[in-house]
């Protein structure tokens, strides 16, 4: 396989010997066409950002991660599909540029500047990927290993953030005139924790405060850190480590990416980098290397890519079924996982309680909790990100498909014990979360396709309609809206079992019924 | 090897990087010449080196960089020894003295260089010689953002004839002393231009009378293997020598080949008897005529004589 520079040269065009032409058009731009790339220097701005970006991708899977796993599909067109095993598993060969995930996602994180956990087992190249990702943001290999963090068990916060000057201490007649000595790599763009799950808690508190608001505090000394994107190690994302990783900071992780194992196919690789004594951080082409400037202009760019509204009804969707946990609460409002989990009662008794409707078909039961507004907003990041990288105009409903099992993974928790997992067919998503949310967000798709939500949403209509707004609509027309708002929930209840998407949905009517009546009050008061 | 203080501090800075390259290039090729790889660090990059060190000491280390790689890929190439000469004349005679050039953008400074040299070097009738000359006479003039455009219209004035509006228009986008530097003339320039595009013979010291001789036999490194036949095409002059038919493209600079069909010598006007060329034998002399030349060819010589003519 292509790995070096050498190796990717391609013949120059044209390859077949062309007639000649009735008439010339002699280009005076030939005489600099030769061997060597004439490497015209690019104005700022007009290079397309998702051309460098997808270019940086080729270069890492082609040259520095031996990465043959195409794990992130797409199909244009037939796909040749095969069963294997005694499990009937599918192996698909894509009809379309396909991704590795492992090279991807990390790329992803660092065009919307997020915080990418790397996991697998020792050895298998996170922080390698980590440090790449910190050349690729125009450091020197040098400075990016020195600037990374080693999480290590008597890792101090002074270890972390930095140290009160010595003379300071000494000789300062306030806290505010001690100044502090800040670790270099809090102002850098890419930010590297390796193996974050050896910190101490108390540690981990204080990363958390510089994950999570973009400050360091040392003295009641304020350090403001630029928007970076953050690269996380662990050999172990199920808590595991030195110390357990607090809740909040795991929170903050916005996707995490598993190594994959290495196929021993590729070892003529290995045996070549040993050979040349090449690490891939220190040849990374500078074609691939991103500045200040294009950094935040290809966060801005991601960010203006649009979700289109039928993208977003199935995000809603998918989200709502979640949710709702029916035991749990005795408030309409209050019936959700969230409850149930504050209340401390044990999550099996309150499972037990949730009697009456499918437990398999809703798939909101295979989960233990729902998502956040933070997860959701990774989520829109990261599909816009795909689309972005992949130069589409907007997200696509497969570019959601793709990342939402990597944003969601460790976020939404499977319920072990639902009847889904129970299903033969359904074991190995005991075990492959990917595969599990992937299928998960299928299955919400296919409801969504069922209840032809795309043609006929009746609550989504009279949101539209309220959309538009209130001023100048007179009392009878808003009497209008109430009725039939309490029409369509009477309808809606009616006979019916209580499924997540059901119970956003009149939450949603009770907000618009709560909204015109607060109009109507208005109306009455200035009369 | 023994190279310049400077050249051997970067070379030890960037020794793993370095390395690398080179191993990459001899895992690449079987073969990879690494005597050729360290006679043109001596040779070519050594002066450049020290001509950057000289004025952008703080450039040192980018421009040896690229250099460096440049040369693996060029080494990596194989260039016959002909070529590989010229690259290490452009390297040293043109790029030394536009090492201001170079420490601004070296890649872009020296793959242009070499290509264009390598692209002259292709073209029968060109003279690189003339060209290396002509940049190392401009290179005080010159700018990273003239550079392209002043060797686009070097390339033209060193024989490169099928250039002409192209080098042209890249004079027009100079600034007037170095577009009339780079063409040689004196005076305004719109009028050198209207001038210029008045006749294909026109040079600054008035018309070309003797206008330009294009050929030789193939086995002395001509471009014919027969002498040639001629006939007046719409761009030029149709050329057939052998089993070969040629577009031949000539002004008062210089005259180039290029690949034509044998439908398009065989659709243009034959070439009548004729008497004149003063550097070809009378027997059997032929001419043809476009609007503003004539060329002649002998059934006994592998040379073409191409001169103003005015109908």
């Amino acid at each position: 396989m292509a790995r070096f520079p050498f190796f990717q040269r391609v013949s120059a065009a044209p390859t077949a010997r062309r007639q000649a032409p009735a008439v010339r058009a002699f280009d005076i731009a030939e005489l600099y066409d030769g061997p060597l790339a004439v490497a015209t220097e690019v104005q700022p701005g007009t290079q397309r950002l998702d051309e460098k970006l997808r270019q940086a991708y080729f270069w890492i899977v082609n040259t520095a991660i031996i990465s043959p796993h195409y794990d992130i599909e797409y199909q244009d067109g037939p796909s040749p599909e095969f069963r294997v095993g005694d499990s009937q598993r599918l192996l698909t060969l894509p009809s379309a540029q396909s991704y590795s995930s492992y090279v991807l996602l990390p790329l992803l994180a660092f065009a919307t500047r997020s915080k990418c956990l790397f996991v697998g087992g020792p050895g298998r190249g996170k922080t390698a990927s980590a440090i790449l990702m910190g050349v690729l943001a125009g450091y020197p290999v040098r400075e990016v290993r020195r600037a990374m963090q080693h999480g290590h068990p008597q890792m101090t916060i002074a270890d972390l953030l930095g140290n009160p000057l010595p003379a300071d201490l000494v000789s300062a007649q306030s806290i505010d005139a001690i100044r502090i000595s800040w670790r270099p790599w809090l102002g850098m763009r890419v930010k590297i924790v390796d193996e974050y799950n050896r910190i101490p808690t108390r540690t981990q508190s204080a990363l958390l405060t510089v994950m999570g608001d973009n400050y360091a505090e040392v003295l009641g000394q304020i350090y403001e850190c630029p928007p970076a994107a953050w690269y996380l190690t662990a050999n172990d994302d199920a808590g595991g480590g030195t110390y357990q990783v607090i809740e909040a900071l795991r929170d903050r992780i916005d996707i995490v990416v598993q190594a994959l194992s290495f196929n021993p196919r590729f070892l003529d690789d290995l045996v070549l980098r040993i050979e040349e004594n090449v690490r891939p951080e220190d040849v990374v082409p500078r074609e691939i290397i991103f500045d200040e400037a294009e950094i935040v202009q290809m966060a801005d760019a991601v960010r203006a890519i649009p979700l289109p509204p039928e993208i977003r009804h199935r995000i809603e969707f998918f989200t709502s079924q979640f949710e709702l946990m029916e035991p749990a609460g005795a408030i309409f409002e209050h019936m959700s996982k969230d409850t149930a989990r504050l209340s401390g009662v044990d999550w099996v008794q309150v499972t037990a309680a949730d009697s009456g409707r499918d437990r398999l078909k809703d798939i909101g039961t295979q989960t233990m909790n729902g998502l956040s507004v933070r997860n959701l907003m990774t989520l829109i990041g990261f599909a816009k990100a795909m689309a972005f990288f992949r130069g589409g105009d907007s997200v696509t409903l497969e570019d959601v498909r793709q990342v939402l099992p990597f944003v969601l993974r460790d976020k939404l928790r499977p319920d072990p014990d639902a009847p889904f997992f129970a299903l033969p067919e359904n074991a190995a998503y005991r075990t492959d979360s990917i595969a599990w949310l992937r299928e998960l967000f299928d299955l919400s798709c296919a409801e969504y396709d069922r209840l032809d939500l795309d043609r006929d949403d009746p609550v989504r209509a009279l949101s539209d309609e309220f959309a538009l707004g209130l001023d100048g609509l007179g009392e009878r027309d808003v009497r209008a809206r109430l009725t039939r708002i309490e029409r369509l929930v009477a309808e809606r209840v009616h006979g019916r079992k209580l499924y997540g998407p059901l119970h956003d949905e009149l939450l949603n009517l009770k907000y618009l019924h709560q909204r015109y009546t607060n109009y109507l009050a208005w109306l009455g008061g200035r009369r | 090897m023994t190279v310049s203080p400077a050249l051997a501090r970067e070379l030890a800075a960037s020794r793993p990087r370095f390395n690398a390259q080179v191993a990459a290039a001899q895992r690449a090729r079987t073969g990879f010449d690494t005597g050729a790889l360290a006679e043109a660090v001596r040779t070519r990059i050594d002066p450049l080196a020290l001509a950057v060190e000289a004025i952008a000491p703080d450039r040192t280390a980018a421009v040896v960089e690229a250099a460096f790689a440049l040369t693996v890929t060029l080494v990596d190439h194989v260039l016959g020894g002909e070529r590989r000469a010229l690259v290490d004349r452009v390297w040293t005679e043109a790029a030394v003295p536009l090492a201001a050039v170079v420490a601004d953008r070296p890649d872009a400074t020296l793959a242009l260089l070499t290509n264009a040299v390598l692209t002259l070097a292709a073209n029968p009738g060109a003279r690189p010689g003339d060209w290396i000359a002509r940049m190392a006479t401009l290179a005080p003039l010159a700018g990273a953002d003239t550079l392209g455009a002043v060797g686009q219209v070097a390339a033209w004035r060193s024989g490169m004839a099928h250039y002409r509006a192209g080098a042209l228009k890249a004079a027009d986008s100079l600034p007037e002393p170095l577009a009339l530097a780079a063409i040689g003339a004196n005076g305004p320039w719109a009028d050198i231009r209207i001038a210029i595009a008045a006749s294909r013979w026109w040079t600054p010291d008035g018309l070309s009378p003797s206008g330009v001789r294009f050929g030789g036999f193939s086995g002395f490194g001509g471009p014919f293997t027969a002498p040639p036949r001629v006939r007046a095409g719409d761009q030029g002059f149709l050329v057939r020598s052998g089993g070969r038919t040629g577009l031949l493209v000539a002004d008062a600079w210089g005259a180039t080949l290029h690949p034509a069909s044998d439908a398009e010598f065989d659709d243009a006007a034959p070439a009548s008897a004729a008497s004149g060329a003063a550097g070809l034998p009378e027997q059997g002399l032929q001419a043809a005529t476009t609007g503003d030349s004539i060329a002649f060819a002998s059934p006994i010589s592998h040379f073409i004589e191409i001169r103003p003519w005015q109908a």
